[in-house]
């Protein structure tokens, strides 16, 4: 059983039960599908791009991901809400895709990132710049995407997923797969990492 | 004064050491330092940087091309 809000909704705009619903959805029938892709067709594409693929891999992932979730359909018991298992399968194929493009997220050196922050003493190394100065430096948005780009593909999820889209802690928990400690961390060093890469990008001595 | 800045000790030991934060000067207000009053100024205008880029980013996606997509898929997904 799916026993779940969302089931209910979709079983209610056919006019039938929420176990109806499962069985039409897993038969594929016309309606059952119609349905739930209509719903659910432009979160992935949302989420695809804030993951920052372009429209053609989004296109592709998108794709896999609805084949995935038909395959894996038989398998599914309801624990989790339709949105969250499809999220589940996008992360995936968005992370096959990355590795097939090489772009593993290798070059996340975060903790690097931390330590250079302080001195052996505890002490900022560098003050952080001045905020008007720091605004006026993501106003073209241009160094932001780059420093994403920079990010740890899983890092760069959990922000999306948190800092974009809002979802609660617990449904991101399940996508990642990680505990709520690893994901308020996770987010936080993304931030961190932003930061440090921005005041570099945007205040670099010329020349250097 | 010198003594422990209880903003960053939270924050940042999520990630890394603790005691390399325990000798942060106090600030005059909030009891935080002053350099970490500016790092949490920055988070902050870094996330609603990072709203409108994602925002940018998805206005480039024209909602016909997704619903194009998405009779495709409804084709492609249904049993005849």
């Amino acid at each position: 059983m799916m026993g779940s809000s969302e089931a209910l909704r979709f079983a209610s705009c056919l006019g039938i039960g929420e176990t109806d619903f499962l069985r039409a959805l897993r038969a594929q029938e016309s309606a059952a599908v119609t349905v739930v892709i209509k719903e659910y067709t432009p979160v992935l594409y949302r989420t695809a791009v804030g993951f920052g693929l372009a429209a053609d891999h989004a296109d592709e992932v998108v794709q896999l991901t609805w084949t995935g979730f038909f395959n894996a359909l038989p398998r599914f018991e309801g624990r989790s809400q339709i949105k969250t298992f499809l999220t589940a399968i996008l992360v995936n194929k968005v992370r096959e895709l990355r590795r097939s493009q090489a772009k593993t997220g290798a070059s996340a050196s975060i903790e690097a990132v931390c330590d250079s922050q302080f001195d052996a003493e505890g002490n900022w190394n560098t003050r952080p710049i001045e905020p008007e100065q720091f605004y006026q430096a993501t106003q073209t948005l241009n160094h932001l995407n780059e420093c994403l780009e920079d990010l740890a593909e899983t890092h760069r999820m959990a922000l999306l997923l948190r800092e974009w889209e809002e979802r609660p802690k617990a449904e991101i928990c399940n996508i990642l797969a990680v505990s709520e400690t690893n994901l308020r961390v996770m987010v936080h060093r993304a931030k961190t990492k932003l930061r440090e890469c921005l005041e570099e990008k945007a205040f670099a001595p010329i020349g250097l | 004064m010198v003594g422990t800045c209880q903003h960053i000790t939270e924050k940042v030991a999520l990630s890394t050491e603790t005691s390399a934060f325990q000798k942060l000067q106090i600030g005059a207000h909030l009891g935080i330092c002053q350099a970490c009053w500016l790092y949490f100024a920055q988070l902050k205008i870094l996330r609603k940087s990072y709203r409108r880029l994602v925002a940018q980013r998805l206005a480039a996606l024209s909602g016909e091309h997704v619903s194009q997509q998405t009779s495709l898929l409804i084709e492609r997904f249904t049993k005849k």
